[in-house]
């Protein structure tokens, strides 16, 4: 049991040893002596028990390390790329361009017969504006001639639709006035003058030919009508001839034999249809060649002839080189 | 330092009234004193579960115990510093592996005294065991001649000694004791731990324990007797 002396000073035995040593020391009394003994030997660290203080940061600095230890588990941020001033900023990656392509792939087939179709419809009403350009240059004509407009004759050199442009040309009307149908690329012809018409058909009969194809330009004018055998041109009686037809988009046919004579319309414009100017000065887009009076054909008379009218208000509008009576095909 | 880090530094254990207020690295931060009622496995399972103020009390309570038991093993202030701090960065590294309801004291002095060991060894200053320490660790024997010696000792230059050269010839004779023995004498004098839970700490059975104390007080007897006064050094 001296074994157990040591720890019985130092209260460091449990409960039983502790108890087992008292009743050794009761029983015992040598053991007394022996436990003064250790007590002897045990007493000069008494000398040094005193408590040792820690340093007064100790504890923050601990707890900053555990901290930093357990903060050093979190990710951390990714470092920002380096600065590059020299390069270019390309606001468009990869992946914008790749988007906006696939948009514009699913759009552009929604969007292109929309465009083609605001690009049309612009284009008709330039070609309307010319229309009306062309109705004050004929009414200033009209009221120079007591209502007349420029008309076809029997005998050349006027005797072809597109003689209405150097008639008004003499009288200096054409001023301002565009013979080229914007929704057409064909080019506007070079007017010439009543004078110079008479020459190249005295002179140049081929070149006549060619001009009188050329000189009204995207436009188809009235050929007039017969009268007692004669032919007359169009006069303007208000109230009365105000629903005819006077000027409108060429036919795609200048020929009696022409297949597009049956039923084809203006080219000007894709064949969807013609501006038709009337003599009251409206103008009416119309989608086919039937808005004449009484729902006639503007581009042929009554008799489906590419001939002057019937009557005053059986209006003809031909091409440029269309004559009053079609004479045959000439011979090349 | 981020939140985390922020409120894990403004922790403390100290208790007050109700609650009280503590500036530390420039935060003030209100504590609820509850926690310091909390028992040492309350307060460790609290820490595991999140609340990491449970820490900071943990902390404040063993402050001084453990500051004391590494200084006076380790034998040197600073060394015993950087084994305080990495003894509670260990805890909490390894509080996961805490099994709930077991005694937190002396875990914690297991993990102080691992980390001392690591220190000393670190340092080149662990005195491993010999087979011959080994030997000497036979319980009757020990006792025998602690008993005999002290039987048949006389006065020595501690016994005229008195005051502040008492004191550090007691501290320069504990110093130069091996390590396994120091230790000893450190838990179960200084420390005041019960054989069992020194057993329990250094991983050896009880007896082993009981000899290595004998042992040193043998040692420290012979270290007294023989040794010249300081004066006289």
């Amino acid at each position: 049991m001296d074994e157990n002396l040591v720890g019985y000073l130092l209260k460091a035995l449990d409960a039983d040893t502790e108890r087992a040593v008292e009743n050794y020391l009761r029983m015992f009394p040598e053991a007394q002596t022996k436990l003064e003994l250790v007590r002897q030997a045990l007493e000069p660290l008494e000398a040094d028990k005193e408590e040792m203080e820690p340093p007064e940061d100790l504890r923050i600095r601990t707890l900053g390390l555990v901290a930093q230890s357990r903060c050093g588990h979190l990710q951390r941020v990714p470092a920002a790329p380096p600065f590059l001033p020299a390069a270019p900023i390309s606001w468009w990656r990869r992946a914008d361009v790749l988007v906006a392509a696939s948009l514009l792939l699913i759009c552009l087939p929604l969007l292109f017969p929309l465009l083609v179709k605001a690009h049309r419809a612009s284009k008709r009403i330039d070609c309307e504006n010319n229309l009306r350009g062309m109705f004050i240059s004929l009414m200033q004509y009209s009221d120079n001639h007591e209502g007349d407009l420029p008309r076809v004759e029997e005998i050349p050199p006027r005797n072809f639709a597109g003689v209405f442009v150097p008639i008004l040309y003499q009288e200096g009307l054409l001023n301002g006035v565009s013979l080229r149908c914007p929704a057409n690329s064909n080019s506007s012809p070079q007017p010439v003058s009543l004078e110079e018409l008479g020459k190249l058909y005295e002179n140049d009969r081929q070149r006549f030919e060619q001009i009188t194809r050329e000189l009204g330009g995207c436009y188809a004018y009235t050929l007039g009508y017969r009268s007692d055998g004669r032919l007359c041109g169009v006069r303007r009686v208000p109230g009365e001839t105000d629903l005819l037809p006077i000027v409108a988009d060429r036919p795609p046919f200048d020929r009696p034999d022409d297949p597009a004579i049956l039923d084809a319309n203006s080219q000007n414009h894709a064949g969807m249809g013609q501006n038709v100017l009337y003599l009251a000065g409206n103008v009416r887009w119309a989608v086919n060649r039937y808005v004449g009076p009484d729902d006639k054909d503007i581009f042929l008379n009554k008799n489906h002839e590419l001939k002057a009218g019937l009557n005053q208000f059986d209006t003809v509008l031909a091409a440029s080189g269309v004559r009053a009576e079609q004479e045959a095909p000439p011979v090349h | 330092m981020t939140t985390e880090c922020s409120r894990f530094s403004s922790l403390d254990g100290e208790p007050r009234a109700a609650c009280r207020r503590k500036t530390i690295v420039g935060h003030h931060v209100e504590i609820p004193d509850i926690l310091t009622t909390y028992s040492d496995e309350e307060l460790l399972s609290r820490f595991r579960h999140g609340q990491t103020e449970a820490f900071g009390v943990l902390l404040r309570r063993y402050e001084r115990e453990l500051y004391g038991y590494l200084r006076r093993y380790l034998g040197d202030s600073e060394l015993a510093e950087d084994v305080f701090q990495n003894t509670f960065l260990a805890l909490c590294q390894k509080c996961g592996q805490y099994e709930a309801g077991r005694p937190v004291r002396p875990w914690l002095y297991t993990i102080a005294t691992h980390q001392a060991i690591d220190a000393l060894r670190r340092n080149n200053r662990h005195q491993a065991l010999s087979l011959d320490q080994h030997q000497k660790e036979l319980p009757d024997g020990e006792v025998r001649s602690l008993l005999e010696l002290l039987e048949t000792r006389g006065p020595g230059p501690l016994d005229m000694a008195q005051g502040e050269e008492r004191r550090e010839r007691v501290r320069a004779s504990v110093d130069r004791l091996p390590d396994f023995l120091r230790q000893v004498v450190v838990l179960a004098y200084y420390q005041g731990l019960k054989y069992r839970e020194i057993a329990d700490i250094l991983g050896i059975p009880v007896g082993t324990v009981k000899s290595r104390l004998h042992a040193a007080l043998v040692k420290l007897q012979e270290a007294w007797i023989a040794s010249p006064s300081l004066r006289e050094a």
